[in-house]
């Protein structure tokens, strides 16, 4: 893998993207702590607090064990003195900051991978930047007179900004997935050169990578670990149940591949067995103590805000779903798509099985992992946009498959200005 | 025979997403008002009695009510999917307030879309409106297909006839039409998968042709 | 830039274009004395059922608007007034597209493409261009009087916008290929036949004329007056093409009669079957010079000028331009046609004052906007060795970017 320099013009437009989404973020997270039963104002005014002193630390932690946006936060707030509305929204910048930099990487290798003639002229700046400013703000689409007749409740999206703490999660969930596509290759195929990383010089530190990422992910909400973590451990089964029974020579390899994979989500796995205990055995979820986890019957919490499920999914999913029709062989074969499709498909049962008795029932929790599959196959399904881009020709029928890609792509980017617009009233 | 079995496969699986039981999904009645002055409803609650033993026979357990939130619009009335061809009579309580208002939309929502959109000026016509109380007019305005009701008294309410009755509804879903899109989604992954319409199937992301 | 790039940013250009039109006609719509308001709360209703579907079309016979908005409304259950928005953004990305591509085959002739950025960027600001505005000039208004090229207020001018400039487009790749048959089209393969290329027309004009009739007033008359000299020249010079032109002349006349027919049918309902309201008092009548116009403005010259000054600068810098050649030439002459058809016409009575017979001058200014817009982009990179009329595009460019910002200052302040 080789790193193309990035031009000093290049470094001008990413900045002032990057400067355009940290605005937009500030103004939101000011807009959503205004009103007082946000998640913000949840997150900042009640749980926050219990970590400004010692005594309140520990019942802080209880309730929110998943505290790395709280600790970001506190840091503005107890060190930098800033005010907790700036507290909070700094904290949220500066992950939403580190979000757009992994997609804007990533889609830069991609575009460099697919097209060796890449220029690095301004446009392509221009678009990767926009591209990625755009993923990090897509909603579904939305129509009010369609489905629930809300931006986010029953359709739920791949960037519920309005979450503190998911979105917290969302750079290390992007680079938990371009990680563990790369070891993939690297673990399958001797000679691969990764696309993200230089696995090709060993695979040591990036499992070393790998372990840290997932346990800072965690950290940060344990929702993403909790169908990426299954959804790595199914693919590698079924690979390593195929080699034992074709009796691959490589089977003892792949095996071991598997166990140093499994072993760097370990951290994570006990972290989110200690939050659970925490927040079910202990009570620290304070305001409904004696809830648990149940299964519950097909879609019933997603019933709760939901008319049509299949409804809210497409107009949540219509660009995925759009890339997933037209190139389903990538995401059946290639190992990027899968993961995101498998993922997804989890997140979906989870969301779809699992929910919390009593009065937490109507929280959805257990909806958080799918909006985590759902970006991505968001982000799966863009990068695969931007590599046929490029490789289809000038087959007129593919070209117009990929304009209708990009349409609706920018169509989830729309709606996504919308509902800033409508939050924050910016325009009245 | 190897080849056909796929195909097999795909048809038992959108066989068996159509014959899949789902239960009926609800229907909204939705009572809009104006955008303006005329569209401002005094009072608290509206309320919507279902009848299921006889078109008369209306008591408080068969009742939905809806906040009367003047920011919105509109009023909307939630019928659960099991009540799908058991509603008898339909009863439309108003605040008990003596005002006069006016009613520009009714509309019935169901699965996620506007099933039917009727227009207010032919619903509150006579040989709908079975009984009324407290309700001393109804006028339609025909030009801007507007209707204004005005109410007195305590217990305001229109009671509607069959006929309005089965028009309203008779919308509940199915979900027939959602299960034919998603068969229809997965036939078409199937088929794009088997064209491979991009045809690079050898092709991993980031190598070259 | 690769041409695949391009795409993606009249893709996003094309948002932001929807979402100008959508918010300012939702703001419109607001108001109910607005001509949103009018069609969508008054004519469009009448469409609703069978018993009033006829009354609603002699009312509005021009109802192409009406029927996509009936169809969003009735058949995808839309609410009227997304319906009715929705419905305006898809003929404004229609016209945004046909720009698109007019700028796009105007820059290839002249050596260089636009890129995608610069043609995305141009094509929006060429749908939203108004004139300037001092409020302290004229009466303060910023449409009446001076009138515009992109009405925006109006639904069904705007419907007709994008069919208006792709039949501009076909007439005057017809007329090269009509005078020479060696002609490479610009817009069209009309070196290949011009068969398909009549029909074309005839359907453009066709569904123009289904929008609003006001494009066909004008333009009918601008094809055939200019066609009819050509031919009475030909014939004087008694040169063996004066009978293929003559040929040529029925044949383009022909693509007219579909849209004659039906102005006539329209102008029946309108006038005759009292589709129009106030139509028992009211007809087409031959004003005084100026009469209806100098309604709303109290110096015509000085509204013309502020209308006009992007293209009136195009034409100072390039006269030969709208004299000579057969795009420039066609745009003026229906615009001048467009002009006199607003200085003479007017309809009696109560009616007098809607001033329906100044649309055809506008969709006039629409052709001599685009026809400018392309000399600037052709001039600009065909001739950029050129010191001094690179200083008098200078001024062209900086005109028009003043317009644009009058367009964008005009959305906002009328509707977000």
């Amino acid at each position: 893998m080789k790193l193309r320099k990035i031009k000093n013009s290049e470094y001008v437009i990413y900045i002032a993207f990057a400067l355009l989404i940290s605005f937009l973020t500030y103004i939101y997270v000011f807009s959503e702590m205004k009103n007082y039963y946000t998640d913000y104002s949840a997150h900042s005014r009640a749980y926050l607090s219990l970590f400004f002193s010692r005594d309140t630390l520990a019942e802080g932690f209880m309730a929110v064990p998943y505290c790395l946006w709280h600790l970001i936060a506190l840091f503005m707030y107890k060190v930098i003195g800033a005010p907790i509305e700036a507290s909070a929204a700094y904290s949220a910048i500066f992950f939403t900051l580190l979000s757009y930099l992994i997609i804007l990487f990533i889609l830069n290798r991609v575009s460099e991978n697919s097209d060796v003639s890449s220029s690095s002229d301004v446009f392509s700046a221009l678009k990767n930047a926009f591209i990625s400013a755009g993923l990090c703000i897509a909603q579904p689409l939305y129509f009010y007179w369609i489905g629930s007749g809300d931006r986010y409740s029953g359709v739920f999206s791949p960037n519920p900004l309005h979450n503190p703490t998911n979105m917290c999660v969302r750079p290390f969930s992007i680079l938990a997935f371009c990680l563990i596509c790369d070891i993939w290759g690297a673990q399958e195929n001797s000679s691969y050169k990764g696309v993200f990383f230089k696995v090709e010089n060993g695979l040591k530190r990036y499992y070393v990578l790998l372990s840290v990422t997932l346990f800072i992910s965690t950290l940060a909400k344990p929702t993403f670990d909790e169908v990426f973590i299954p959804a790595v451990g199914i693919v590698m089964l079924v690979k390593l149940i195929a080699r034992l029974v074709k009796k691959s020579d490589d089977r003892k390899e792949y095996a071991k591949n598997f166990l140093y994979t499994f072993l760097c989500a370990v951290p994570s796995l006990v972290f989110i067995a200690v939050m659970f205990f925490v927040y079910y055995t202990l009570d620290g979820n304070y305001y409904d103590t004696g809830s648990s986890v149940v299964i519950t019957q097909l879609g019933e919490v997603w019933s709760l805000y939901s008319d049509n499920i299949a409804l809210s999914v497409f107009l949540g999913m219509a660009f995925p779903l759009y890339m997933l029709l037209i190139d389903t062989r990538y995401f059946i074969k290639n190992d990027f798509g899968r993961l995101a499709l498998i993922t997804y498909v989890i997140g979906f049962a989870e969301a779809m099985l699992i929910g919390e008795t009593g009065r937490k029932m109507m929280d959805a929790d257990y909806i958080w992992p799918m909006m985590s599959g759902m970006l991505l196959m968001y982000l799966a399904s863009l990068t695969r946009l931007v590599h046929l881009e490029k490789k289809i020709g000038e087959n007129r029928k593919l070209q117009i498959a990929v304009i209708i890609g990009w349409i609706l792509f920018l169509a989830h980017v729309f709606c996504g200005i919308l509902f800033l617009k409508a939050k924050i009233g910016m325009w009245g | 025979m190897k080849k056909i079995i796929p195909y097999i496969v795909l048809a038992v699986v959108m066989l068996g997403i159509l014959l899949f039981p789902v239960k009926t999904a609800a229907e909204y009645v939705r009572i809009e008002f104006p955008g303006n002055e005329n569209g401002i409803l005094k009072g608290e609650t509206c309320s919507l009695y279902y009848a299921t033993a006889a078109p008369d026979a209306f008591n408080n357990d068969q009742r939905v009510d809806c906040k009367v939130d003047n920011d919105r619009k509109y009023i909307e009335f939630k019928l659960d999917g099991e009540l799908n061809n058991n509603i008898k009579g339909l009863r439309l309580d108003f605040p008990g307030e003596e005002q006069v208002f006016a009613i520009a939309g009714i509309n019935v929502k169901s699965a996620g879309f506007v099933k039917k959109r009727f227009n207010p000026c032919s619903f509150f016509e006579d040989k709908y409106i079975l009984k009324t109380n407290d309700i001393p007019e109804t006028t339609s305005l025909r030009d801007g297909d507007i209707v204004f009701i005005s109410t007195e008294g305590e217990d305001p309410y229109i009671v509607f006839t069959d006929e309005a009755v089965a028009k309203l509804t008779k919308s509940f879903d199915h979900f027939i039409f959602t299960k034919l899109v998603i068969c229809a989604f997965i036939a078409g992954c199937f088929f794009s998968y088997v064209k491979d319409p991009f045809k690079l199937r050898n092709m991993k992301q980031g190598e070259e042709e | 830039m690769k041409k695949r790039s391009a795409y993606f940013v009249y893709i996003v250009f094309g948002f932001l274009l929807a979402f100008l039109t959508y918010y300012y006609v939702l703001g419109e719509l607001r108001n109910g004395y607005s001509d949103y308001g009018g069609h969508a709360y008054i004519y469009l209703p009448q469409f609703f059922s069978a018993e009033t579907f006829m009354s609603g079309l002699k009312a509005v016979p021009y109802c192409m608007w009406h029927l996509i908005a009936l169809f969003l409304y009735k058949v995808a259950m839309v609410p009227l007034d997304p319906a009715c928005a929705y419905t305006s953004c898809i003929f404004a990305l229609f016209s945004y597209f046909v720009v698109i591509f007019i700028l796009d085959k105007v820059s290839e002739r002249a050596g260089r493409k636009l890129s995608g950025f610069e043609n995305a960027f141009l094509s929006v600001s060429f749908c939203i261009i108004q004139p300037m505005y001092f409020y302290w000039i004229g009466r303060g208004e910023r449409y009446l009087g001076v009138y515009s090229p992109n009405p925006l207020h109006n639904p069904t001018l705007m419907c007709a916008r994008g069919f208006s400039l792709l039949a501009f487009c076909l007439v005057y790749d017809i007329w090269g290929a009509q005078e020479n048959p060696e002609y490479k089209g610009l817009f069209f393969k009309t070196e290949n036949g011009l068969k398909k290329y009549y029909i074309s027309l005839a359907v453009v004009l066709f569904f123009s004329t289904m929008a609003k009739p006001t494009f066909s007033e004008c333009f009918i008359p601008a094809v055939g007056l200019i066609m009819l000299i050509r031919l009475i020249r030909k014939l004087a010079g008694k040169g063996a093409d004066g009978k293929l032109y003559l040929k040529h002349f029925l044949f383009t006349f022909l693509c007219a009669v579909p849209s004659l027919l039906y102005i006539a049918i329209q102008f029946s309902m309108y006038f005759i079957f009292g589709g129009s309201y106030g139509a028992d008092e009211s007809s087409l009548i031959v004003t005084k010079f100026g009469e209806v116009w100098a309604m709303y403005s109290d110096n015509i010259g000085l509204s013309v000028l502020i209308g006009m000054a992007f293209a009136f600068c195009m034409v100072l810098v390039d006269t030969r331009f709208f004299i000579m050649n057969d795009f420039g030439k066609l745009a003026l002459v229906v615009y001048v046609t467009g002009f006199f058809e607003a200085m003479l016409l007017g309809e009696s009575g109560g009616k007098l004052p809607h001033a329906d017979f100044l649309w055809p001058m506008m969709s006039g200014m629409l052709l001599m906007y685009i026809a400018s817009l392309s000399r600037l982009v052709y001039l600009g990179i065909h001739d950029k060795e050129n010191r001094k009329l690179k200083t008098a595009l200078f001024i062209a460019w900086f005109i028009f970017a003043a317009q644009v910002l009058s367009g964008i200052v005009f959305i906002f302040q009328e509707a977000l």
